[in-house]
């Protein structure tokens, strides 16, 4: 267990110090822990930090929204999810409740006055799709956690640029404001950045490299709501890749273009890999299904203990097996793909993309088939749905991090941390520096980027901060008082 | 959310004493045929069997691919631990009637549930994550601070030397093989298959004990002992259809040991013994161990005198003119006016061979029923 990375161990770690700031008129205000994105890993644990009575003054948001669940939303309505759309996770999974309980599915039950989302939620495993929330329900309670526990009054609204060490303990963030730079001492820093954006393949940034100007193109995670108007009402050759839920999202919108036009959209579906059943996994269609991103065990059972024990090489190759591209199983979704594929628009290709290009009017899709043959697809658009960016150093932020400091990254593009969510080389005098979601991938828990694992981190990172002598711990008297009042919504 | 076997089995034992405790005590108090010492017993082999089902749950648990306990699977979980601690408390010869021991359970059991649902997530944000576990991992709180320095490093390794083994295991989802969670997991069955064992066999290992004297000043606790041998060895040969005449009353706790005669009901309907010095049975009913109410009388101002001192939970013995001995078990005691005499309560039919002392005070009219049904019976004839 080094924590060193060779190239850093021998420069000087570039430490920051008042005077220096001073010298450069920096702006500097006093806090004791800043986290840095305001998404829903900032949210999860300043949330479990106000819980337990630490004052609003006491920590800093910096991020580009004002609103926790912004960039959520975003990659949401991105998708082309709507506010009635179901997400993935359990109705006990609750990012804007602390304790998971009461679960989303009772507050559905009583509004929809229907035992259906407790029956599901009780046989969830057995049968059926099991209970998820919707968008908008996520949405709507995290809006209230967030104005309940005093968001607004935390956040500024922008971004941050970099992060230093003081060379006497803590840190400074500097951030961007319009006239000139600010800066926040903190003792303690916390990361939670979120992914980059999408992920760009070799493929696809050498397509981007060679006919620049080209919008045939986008990711799924792009805005493609006017792109799929368009194929639809003309009629289309369409090619999506991957076989994740960003993926049946997309083919999910194309089938309802296709039915609202009546024109002859064709669907080709790149998939890597036919499943083969040699996982353990239920399968159809070219799809793993999977209810959650990881297999249960991996977010609180047996699984969670081995992976958290077992050595970096053992455990990173078990991320990325365990944590594979899996959709949940919709019966609508296997009945429309199904339906699609007898009537002969839709066609699923399994095989590597080695390139894509364009030929004047379309874009040729290049596939290396299983089989060693290679086919080329020509069609009007192409979908990429490969995920999002896994490498956190794309954040301008930690690169400049990783550049001067010991902190490093994992093979899978988190940062290295420790299992209490600490950064390895992170930290400065007393003062800890803690990641958790995406920007914790690889770390010592498999499914960093869900709310479970976000509330995970925050109870672990919280209890850290306790022991340094920031916050309180969430003793059982004090947890009960918490609960108490979100029940009766009583402001922070 | 998933658990696991550490969870599992810090969860069942603290359930035990909150809810399960005050929950014994309340169905105790509640229920008809439940005394309080069966009650806690029946919490007690309640939870040892429920840790030998936690280990059962997580080794099929373990064999599911994604390693998941769905909801509906503890809701199941009922249909086992009811009938199996039924069975067991029955074996034992501490059982209350199955629909008595089948409410008595559905309370423990949904006690426990709610406190899981709603209390504990409550009080402990981390148990649902943890696996269920009450006490968090210590590895957790021990991770040292980050390594900085390079002299730092070699303190740093030291847990990581301990965990060497882990290295080698590997995460096969569908395997069945040797998996990390398997020692451990079968320490602790190992640990609840003795620690259950040595329960249910502790009372042979008092073999040796003299079996139990005619003499009724025995201390209880010996008793008690002797009592499981004979218990334990001859619960097999009790034919329920057999009338065996009884000889003798033992009522240690109530003072009484008295030759029995037998008494018949006079026209009026009143029953008399016909010698205040000893009691009589009521030979127009059922003997002592066999199937049905078999009814005893006696003044209490005399041979049933200690029949106020009668307790639910107590043990007495009727010996039987062919050596044989009926060992019953007091449910409750009762004392009414003779005018209010609960006949039907008293004589009722049942297909359990039961046994009520019936004192009378002539000059009151007051009467004292001590309601007790058959624990066991041995055929051994008296050894002295
Ligand atoms: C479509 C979709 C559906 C999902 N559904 C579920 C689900 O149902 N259940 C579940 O458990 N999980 C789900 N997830 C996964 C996960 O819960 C979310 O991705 C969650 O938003 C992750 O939180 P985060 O804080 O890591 O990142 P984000 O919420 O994305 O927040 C990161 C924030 O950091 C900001 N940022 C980046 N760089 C900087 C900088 N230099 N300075 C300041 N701020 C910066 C970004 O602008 C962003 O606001 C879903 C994810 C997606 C994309």
């Amino acid at each position: 267990m080094t924590t060193i990375p060779e190239q850093a161990a021998d420069a000087p770690e570039r430490l920051v110090s008042d005077e220096q700031l001073d010298a450069a008129r920096i702006p500097v205000t006093r806090v004791g822990l800043a986290t840095i994105g305001g998404g829903l890993g900032s949210f999860a644990l300043v949330d479990r930090l106000r819980v337990a009575g630490v004052p609003a003054e006491e920590i800093a948001v910096l991020g580009a929204h004002t609103s926790p669940g912004a960039a959520f939303q975003a990659r949401c309505t991105a998708l082309g999810m709507t506010d009635d759309s179901r997400l993935r996770s359990d109705a006990t999974a609750r990012i804007d409740n602390l304790w998971g309980f009461p679960g989303y599915a009772g507050g559905e039950a009583r509004r929809t006055r229907s035992l259906r989302p407790l029956t599901r939620q009780l046989l969830q495993g057995v049968a059926g799709e099991g209970s998820s929330p919707t968008v908008a329900t996520v949405r709507a309670a995290l809006d209230k956690e967030a104005r309940r526990i005093g968001w607004p009054l935390m956040t500024s609204g922008i971004p941050a640029d970099y992060l230093f060490k003081r060379d006497a303990g803590g840190y400074f963030v500097i951030c961007r404001k319009k006239g000139g730079m600010v800066a926040i001492r903190c003792d303690h820093v916390h990361l939670a950045l979120g992914a980059p954006g999408p992920r760009t393949t070799p493929e696809v940034a050498a397509y981007r490299e060679a006919f620049p100007g080209s919008t045939r193109l986008t990711s799924a995670y792009d805005d493609n709501a006017a792109v799929l108007r368009q194929l639809a009402n003309r009629g289309a050759n369409v090619v999506v890749r991957g076989a994740g839920p960003a993926a049946v999202q997309l083919l999910e919108q194309l089938a309802a273009g296709r039915i609202r036009h009546g024109r002859d959209l064709h669907i080709w579906h790149v998939v890597r890999s036919w499943p083969d059943g040699s996982t353990g996994h239920d399968q159809r269609l070219g799809f793993r299904h999977q209810a959650l991103d990881f297999p249960r065990a991996a977010y609180t059972g047996a699984l969670r203990d081995e992976l958290r024990r077992a050595a970096e090489e053992e455990r990173l190759d078990a991320f990325e097996r365990l944590g594979a591209p899996t959709t949940p199983r919709r019966k609508a979704v296997d009945e429309l793909l199904d339906g699609a594929r007898a009537a002969g628009w839709y066609d699923a290709v399994v095989g590597e993309v080695e390139s894509f290009a364009d030929d004047g009017a379309q874009i040729a899709t290049r596939v290396l088939l299983q089989n060693g043959e290679r086919m080329t697809i020509a069609a009007d658009h192409v979908f990429d749905a490969t995920g999002l960016e896994t490498d956190a150093g794309q954040h301008a932020l930690v690169a400049d991090l990783l550049a001067f400091s010991p902190v490093a990254t994992n093979r899978l593009g988190g940062l290295r941390t420790t299992p209490d969510w600490t950064v390895e080389g992170g930290d400065s005098g007393d003062g800890r520096m803690f990641a958790s979601g995406r920007t914790a991938r690889g770390g010592h828990y498999g499914p960093v980027d869900s709310f479970t694992g976000l509330q995970q981190a925050a109870l672990s990172i919280a209890d850290t901060l306790a022991t340094a002598g920031f916050g309180e711990r969430l003793s059982p008297l004090r947890s009960a008082r918490g609960w108490l009042q979100w029940i009766g919504g009583k402001s922070l | 959310m998933t658990p696991t076997l550490a969870g599992r089995v810090q969860t069942r034992l603290a359930l035990a004493l909150v809810p399960g405790v005050p929950v014994a005590l309340a169905a105790a108090g509640l229920l008809d045929h439940l005394t309080l010492g069966r009650a806690l017993i029946g919490l007690l082999v309640i939870t040892v069997l429920g840790l030998v089902w936690d280990a059962a749950y997580q080794a099929l648990q373990d064999r599911r691919w994604d390693r998941d306990w769905p909801p509906l699977l503890t809701l199941l979980s009922w249909v086992p631990e009811a009938c199996a601690s039924w069975l067991a408390l029955n074996a034992l010869g501490s059982a209350a009637p199955r629909g008595t021991h089948l409410v008595f359970f559905t309370l423990l059991w949904s006690a426990a549930l709610l406190v899981r649902a709603a209390v504990l997530p409550v009080l402990l944000p981390h148990w649902r994550h943890e696996g269920q576990r009450l006490v968090v991992a210590r590895a957790r709180a021990a991770i040292p601070a980050p390594a900085r320095a390079p002299e730092a490093t070699t303190t740093a390794e030291e847990p990581a030397a301990e965990e060497a083994p882990a290295r080698s295991r590997g995460f096969s989802l569908g395997a069945l093989g040797l998996r990390p969670g398997t020692p451990r997991f079968a320490t602790v069955a190992l640990f609840v298959g003795v620690f259950g064992a040595v329960l249910l066999l502790a009372p042979l290992l008092g073999h040796d004990t003299p079996p139990p004297a005619a003499d009724p000043r025995l201390t209880h606790g010996e008793e008690h002992q002797a009592m499981k041998v004979e218990r334990v060895r001859r619960l097999h040969a009790w034919d329920t259809t057999k009338r065996v005449l009884p000889a003798y009353v033992e009522f240690p706790a109530a003072g009484v040991d008295t030759r029995l005669g037998m008494t018949l009901m006079k026209e009026n309907g009143v029953l008399v013994t016909p010698d205040p010095r000893h009691a009589a049975w009521y030979g127009q009913g059922a003997a002592p161990g066999q199937r049905g109410p078999a009814v005893v009388i006696g003044s209490t101002d005399a041979i049933f005198q200690g029949l106020a001192h009668a307790k639910a939970g107590q043990q007495l013995r009727v010996v039987r003119t062919d050596g044989s001995r009926v060992a019953f078990t007091v449910d409750r005691v009762m004392t009414v006016d003779a005018r209010a005499f609960p006949t039907q309560e008293v004589y009722g039919a049942t297909r359990r061979p039961l046994l009520r002392l019936v004192g009378y005070d002539a000059e009151s009219g007051r009467n004292t029923i001590v309601f007790a049904h058959a624990a066991w019976v041995t055929a051994a004839p008296m050894e002295d």
